[in-house]
């Protein structure tokens, strides 16, 4: 191996224990399934790989690999929608999140955020989760959300209204 | 919501507490590691990618015809009155049993024939051959940890390791003429596991814990191993990398023979060729229950896009 190549691995590598647990946020927020979770967690980043090795153009890292999480929790939504048997037996359990409800066991603070944010409407959740926990720009969530920077503000200031009435705290 | 004092921004910060758990980041991780490392040698930056199958290479178990051997029919059917009497939660209480348990029968009898049954996709198939191929050698390392691993009791497994992971190889060499990512990512996951339970074996001889049984479980797959390498097998390659060499395969010399990465292009007995596009053939030649079936098949594949 080139040492260019172990360099590279290396890269990816470290993409992965930083960036690991954010994708795994993002894509609970969508899926219910633990198991499908791990598995579209996995393939992100390999997908990603494929995505480097292929010399495609990366730019902003962070958001190529949330675009990639979010394009394949989509993805696996539309496989849902078939009726072969195989399919269903295959996609069984992958229920979109409305119907998420978190195991009593699960009573950590972090939990209970991640939960919440589950709860909210579907166009605030990847918003606030992306500005909000994973500290990205609005110019980046756009880009991932495939929104303009604009309509991502409004979704992100209208996500924290949203929550600050759930959770009855006044408007500052 | 508990805290009302609390503003939305900063509630919502504590979702950074939520990652994946730990032993399933760090299995992950090897899995991502093993198909960068594989990947990497075969592709070019700049080319489309590409990949061959590797297949079949490791030697199918002369018990592959026979895929009850780990227990005699009368066992079997207690396995089955156990379950008509115990009722369904017994198959679920199987699952983490171990050879020598009153339940394993059921693991093996009931459960991985029902997953085996219901894998319907080619994908899915490759996913539980591999799977149950792993857990035998899970129990090995479980086992042997415990000092419970008898000589009987490892060729068994051996045995039983060599078999699903021979359907594994065939599903998954199926699996990459459909879908070669998902092929690899199967293959990937398994060589990990694999990797694990050796480092886990390896790790128990250095303890000094039953290292002759585990020793000889250890080289019986070696051995198997090496009677491949003359038989030829199919392997993967871009273009003129070394890699040569299945994953399978490759980690297990690599960790017998001590040395990493040592892509052996001297090992393969295996014809590739590259023509002036630069699409790659692959002669495979496969071995079918003891029967050598010289299977030229030139297998092509192409990975170009999604």
């Amino acid at each position: 191996m080139s040492k260019e190549e172990s360099h590279a691995q290396e890269r990816f590598l470290e993409t992965y224990d930083t960036l690991g647990d954010s994708v795994y946020r993002f894509i609970r927020l969508r899926l219910a399934d633990h198991e499908a979770v791990l598995d579209l967690t996995q393939e992100t980043f390999t997908r990603y790989w494929d995505h480097v090795r292929e010399g495609k153009p990366v730019g902003n890292e962070c958001a190529l690999i949330f675009t990639i999480a979010r394009r394949l929790v989509i993805d696996r939504y539309r496989a849902k929608r078939t009726d072969s048997l195989d399919e269903l037996r295959e996609e069984e359990g992958f229920d979109p999140v409305d119907e998420y409800e978190p195991p009593p066991s699960l009573k950590a603070e972090g939990e209970e955020a991640l939960a919440t944010l589950a709860e909210l409407p579907e166009e605030y959740r990847e918003a606030l989760l992306l500005r909000f926990v994973e500290g990205l720009e609005p110019r980046e969530i756009a880009s991932i959300l495939g929104l303009s920077a604009n309509a991502v503000s409004v979704r992100i200031h209208r996500g924290i209204d949203t929550m600050r009435a759930r959770m009855h705290v006044p408007t500052p | 919501m508990t805290n009302p004092h609390l503003n939305p921004e900063e509630f919502l910060k504590r979702a950074k507490g939520v990652g994946i758990p730990a032993h399933e980041k760090a299995r992950m991780r090897s899995t991502l590691s093993e198909y960068a490392g594989h990947t990497g040698e075969a592709v070019r930056v700049g080319e489309p990618e590409r990949l061959i199958s590797r297949s079949s290479r490791l030697v199918p178990s002369p018990y592959y015809r026979y895929p009850f051997t780990l227990l005699k029919p009368m066992p079997i059917a207690i396995a089955a009155i156990i379950v008509v009497v115990l009722g369904g939660g017994t198959s679920y209480a199987a699952q983490g049993s171990l050879p020598g348990d009153i339940l394993y029968p059921v693991k093996v009898h009931v459960n991985e024939p029902v997953e085996e049954t219901f894998a319907f996709s080619t994908n899915a198939r490759a996913q539980v051959e591999a799977n149950i191929a792993a857990d035998r050698l899970d129990e090995a390392a479980k086992l042997a940890a415990q000092g419970r691993l008898s000589t009987t009791t490892a060729t068994e497994l051996t045995a039983e390791f060599e078999s699903h992971a021979h359907q594994a190889h065939v599903s998954v060499a199926a699996l990459a003429e459909e879908n070669p990512r998902a092929a690899l990512a199967v293959d990937s996951a398994l060589t990990a596991r694999i990797n694990e339970n050796k480092t886990a074996l390896n790790a128990l001889v250095t303890e000094g814990k039953n290292v002759s049984v585990i020793t000889n479980f250890l080289s019986s797959i070696a051995v198997q191993d090496q009677g491949v390498t003359t038989t030829g097998g199919a392997t993967i390659t871009g273009s003129d990398t070394g890699s040569a060499e299945g994953v399978l395969q490759g980690n297990m010399r690599e960790e017998d023979s001590g040395n990493t990465h040592s892509p052996s292009a001297s090992s393969s007995s295996v014809g590739i060729h590259a023509n002036s596009n630069s699409d790659v053939k692959v002669a495979t030649s496969s071995v079918t229950g003891g029967v050598h079936v010289g299977t030229s098949s030139g297998l092509h594949l192409n990975l170009d896009g999604e």
